[in-house]
């Protein structure tokens, strides 16, 4: 905080203390002496510290949409948190955009670059150009986390943000539940997962499209969590600071978030603990094991209970306490040996695992443009959420209208594993085939896919009449004739359920 | 004066063709009476009704015909679903219908044969008259341009009187079969088809058009087409007998994709057509003959498989469909570059899921079954995968509140493995019989995913209503 802020907030608490200010009481139950509340000063002591800290994030992204190329621009809003100017937002908001552009506090505009993000917990952090300052001269304040655990129904607190690019808005409310769980895993848009591993703030100050990535601030000045998600109807959703600190600790280090995984599932004990003849609080229930999981290789079992792990007790009694568990276990280094205390029948056992690496669904697109395809690598998330033996092969995302791959009856789904004779484990080796067939002007291209449990041979024809060839390249490519320009009036970038 | 002389001359052969027309407006509907009166007699309406897994029935009326001796009748082979078990299926009688007197006798169901788009009734009613069979056609000789009629019923409010129409051929289609498309509307699936000299050229039946491709998916269109006699006229010599579906013979294979033109260039097949197998089966035919996915089937028995793209998958499925179970046939398939010849042996084709055994528990409101080749072909499962299917589960039943959902394979109940649908009876008896405050089970959804579900009983709650049908 600068010297500014600090200022402001002595003043303000001097003058509450001489008695002189009225209290406001706004229909809030006044007397009680000591413990009565000026709430239009909280307020204001809270705007003071956070507002000056809060930015309009506005994203331009290109992504692909059926093998098409489309460019999108959202908007969102964000809380500065540090001094080398290091911004907080959602993932949903910054998370996959090549071009970032802030506004501040103090209305001047400056360039931004993503640092990390994170979808399984829909956090990305972004960093104001710090040359781009300098040269202009332009000051920035940034605002402190506080400490979400500590927070409960009731407290009141301050939404920040940009709601329908309304800029520097502050709606107020209070925390309507702090432990809330919306359902276990919510798509977040290219197939990603979210909101697995923490429960939500939930508050009914107004979040609205465009308060994603802000700040949601307590009485006493400090960012609690990060506004995510509307429900309409007063019912707001913030991703909690705890998690966010973590998730932010570990973008800033490597640029992103690494999770294990052992490949467990849950359900809450609640009602079986009869079934399981144990105590209320003894463990959580694995309701299933994911295939070629580390935990499936040791020999743990649907049904079996997981009591400690690491030592550290279990608590899996109500489903929210799940979200706890499984953020215990990603949150656990990759590659580390745990031990997972198991209950089974009236035996208690140790197994010692290794756990592997949670991955995401997505992995960088590679457009094959002289094919009409676009394709990504095979994560083990993607593996397993697709039923897939392995990681080898190119998932096909998308198959554009009327070429090649389209005609050939490629689908989204398959899996390429053989080009031209030779196997195909990835993107890289994909496009080593792409540019050699390409650069001979082969005709036809031999394919081998997996659809599901079926395996068949394809044939591209290709065609190669307008000038040169379209290297095979990323999203960063430069936009091809006839692309969907989606134009530079902002959309609402927020995720409402 | 010019024009007038040329509108002369345009008159002139058109009245000759009006003169010389085969058959004047009345002579056709002198024919189409005679076509009516003959075949009437044999025109009946099979009656029955459909037990639903809610307790609700449906009734159904087909229109049919007598086809045989001993009032062998027949009916479009629709009429019975797969998917719901023949004893589901309740009361068939025959309904014959003479001016307005409506005469009703029970009948017996023997079965059906989907191939031949045709399923089977005899009366079993011995005051039931013997009525005339139709006389089909042996061979349909089908033509563009033929008139047909076809048939209909006014139902039972206009004691089941018939309805007559009469379109023309307006196609003819040769693959995979012969079959005849019409440019207006044909009658009742499964009712006889005659020409206007009284030919009976086959009845009414169904076939999935191919539309080609639009904006990249292929349209299939189920059209109604004249079902040519060839197509049944065996099946009336031997009809099924017992209620049972006639099975098909089995290969095994599944997701055939059709061989392009331009894979046969690229695969330096030429002129060859063929099917490509996406899938084998494990323990199958085709697997135990060692056919591999990705292979080529180029000719079953010395016979080419041939037309254009969207016909070669139906083409090769209805080669198999000619074929008898236990049949050793050849096929001649290419792989890896070469040309082979593999012999495989025809199995019977699997249970489908309405032939599958079921256990009914209205207590809890849920139905199961014994899983099917189909169920872990569907959902990536091993073949000899153990449980039972939830096929049914009734709204706000126990079961349901406990979260079960149809398509759950359930794979112990209480801790206890129950690996078949006896097994999973046996268990689940045993355990409701002490009346327990709960009911755990541990299923599997979906193609991986477990999870234990607990079924509360509500035993105090007032009495489910009783099993018997309804009036």
């Amino acid at each position: 905080m600068n010297v500014r802020s600090l200022s402001l907030l002595a003043g303000v608490a001097l003058l509450a203390a001489s008695g002189c200010e009225p209290a406001v009481s706004r229909g809030w139950p006044s007397g009680g002496g000591a413990a009565h509340v000026n709430v239009e000063g909280a307020v204001k002591r809270a705007r003071d510290m956070v507002y000056p800290a809060t930015v309009r994030v506005e994203a331009r992204k290109t992504e692909y949409f059926g093998g098409q190329k489309k460019r999108i621009g959202g908007y969102g809003s964000g809380v500065i948190f540090d001094p080398e100017g290091h911004i907080l937002t959602n993932y949903h908001v910054a998370g996959r955009a090549q071009e970032l552009s802030c506004t501040l506090f103090n209305k001047e505009r400056v360039k931004a670059k993503l640092v990390g993000g994170d979808p399984w917990t829909d956090l990305a952090v972004i960093q104001l150009d710090l040359d781009e300052l300098k040269r202009k001269g332009i000051t920035f304040d940034w605002a402190p986390f506080g400490d979400s655990d500590h927070m409960a129904e009731g407290d009141m607190v301050l939404a920040i943000g940009s709601p329908f690019g309304l800029s520097r808005s502050i709606s107020s409310g209070i925390i309507s539940c702090h432990d809330r769980i919306l359902s276990e895993a919510m798509e977040l848009g290219g197939g990603l997962e979210t909101g697995l591993f923490s429960t939500w703030i939930q508050t009914d100050a107004a979040i609205n499209p465009g308060n994603s990535g802000g700040p949601l601030v307590n009485m006493t000045g400090e960012v609690v969590g990060i506004n995510t998600r509307g429900g309409g109807n007063d019912l707001g959703f913030a991703v909690p600071i705890n998690v966010a600190k973590t998730v932010v600790h570990q973008i800033l280090a490597n640029g992103k978030v690494l999770r294990s995984t052992v490949g467990l599932r849950f359900q809450p004990l609640q009602d079986l603990e009869d079934f399981f003849e144990v105590g209320k609080t003894e463990g959580a229930v694995i309701s299933s094991i994911e295939p070629g999981s580390p935990a499936l290789a040791a020999g743990i079992q649907p049904q079996d209970l997981l009591v400690a792990y690491n030592g550290r007790k279990v608590m899996g009694r109500y489903p929210e306490e799940l979200f706890e568990l499984r953020r215990m276990i990603a949150d656990t280094p990759v590659g580390s040996e745990v031990t997972l205390t198991i209950r089974r029948g009236g035996d208690v056992t140790e197994f010692k695992v290794t756990t592997a690496d949670l991955t995401t669904v997505r992995s960088d697109e590679v457009n094959f443009a002289k094919w009409g395809l676009v394709g990504q690598n095979i994560t083990k998330r993607l593996a397993t959420r697709e039923n897939l033996k392995d990681t080898a092969g190119v998932y096909v995302t998308g198959v554009r209208r009327g070429e090649s791959a389209e005609k050939s009856q490629l689908r989204e789904g398959d899996v390429i594993v053989r080009c031209r004779g030779a196997d195909v484990a990835d993107t890289d080796a994909l496009q080593k085939q792409y540019d050699e067939s390409v650069e001979q002007k082969e005709k036809w291209v031999e394919l081998k896919i997996h659809r599901g449990p079926a395996e068949l041979p394809k044939l591209l024809k290709v065609t190669y009449d307008e000038g040169p060839p379209a290297p095979a390249g990323n999203g960063d490519a430069p936009p091809e004739d006839g692309d969907d320009k989606a134009g530079d009036t902002p959309k609402a970038g927020d995720g409402t359920p | 004066m010019k024009t007038r002389a040329v509108a002369l001359f345009a008159l002139v052969p058109v009245l000759a063709v009006v003169m010389s027309a085969p058959a004047s407006a009345d002579e056709v509907a002198d024919r189409i009476r005679a076509v009516t009166e003959t075949l009437s007699p044999s025109i009946v309406t099979a009656s029955y009704y459909v037990e639903r897994d809610d307790g609700s029935r449906v009734d159904a009326r087909v229109l049919a015909c007598v086809v045989g001796p001993g009032n062998l009748v027949m009916m479009s082979s629709r009429a019975i679903s797969d998917a719901v078990p023949m004893e589901q299926y309740h009361d068939f009688e025959i309904i014959v219908a003479t001016g307005s007197d409506v005469e009703t006798y029970g009948a017996e169901y023997l079965g059906k044969d989907d191939t031949a788009q045709v399923a089977f009734l005899r009366t079993n009613d011995p005051s039931a008259p013997q009525l005339p069979p139709v006389a089909f056609a042996e061979a349909a000789e089908l033509r563009r341009g033929d008139p047909v009629i076809t048939f209909g019923s006014l139902g039972e409010p206009d004691a089941y009187k018939l309805i007559v129409q009469m379109t023309r051929v307006s196609a003819v289609l040769d693959k995979p079969f012969t079959m005849g498309m019409v440019d207006g509307n044909l009658g009742v699936l499964g009712t006889p088809v005659v020409t206007l000299d009284g030919r009976v050229v086959g009845i009414v039946g169904v076939h999935v058009l191919d539309r080609g491709k639009t904006a990249g998916q292929r349209r299939m269109q189920p059209i109604q087409v004249v079902w040519p006699t060839e197509r049944f006229i065996e099946r009336l010599k031997t009809p099924p007998e017992g209620g049972q579906r006639v099975k098909r013979p089995w290969l095994g294979v599944s997701e055939l994709n059709p061989l392009t033109k331009d894979m046969a260039e690229f695969y330096g097949l030429g002129e060859r057509r063929g099917v490509i197998v996406g899938r084998v089966i494990g323990g199958t035919p085709a697997d135990k003959a060692g056919i591999k996915a990705a292979d080529i089937i180029l000719a079953v028995d010395g016979k080419n498989i041939t037309g254009a793209e969207g016909q070669l998958v139906p083409f090769f499925q209805n080669e198999l469909k000619e074929m008898t179970i236990g049949q050793e046939i050849t096929f001649e398939i290419y792989r890896d570059a070469k040309t082979q010849t593999v012999k495989v042996t025809l199995a019977e084709q699997p249970k489908s899921a309405g032939e599958a055994r079921r256990t009914k528990n209205r207590e809890f409101g849920v139905t199961v079954r014994e899983i099917v080749l189909l169920d872990t072909v569907l959902r990536e499962l091993p073949r000899d995968e153990k449980g039972v299917v939830v096929d049914y589960v009734e709204p706000s039943g126990w079961a349901q509140d406990g979260g079960l959902e149809v398509g759950d394979i359930v794979k112990k109940v209480q801790d206890r493995d129950v690996v078949d649908l006896d097994e999973f009876t046996k268990v689940f008896g045993e355990e409701v019989a002490e009346k327990p405050k709960e009911i755990v089970l541990f299923v599997l959804r979906g193609k991986k995913e477990t999870k234990l579900l607990r079924i509360e009983p509500r035993w105090d709650a007032e009495k489910k209503p009783d099993d018997s049908p309804k009036e």
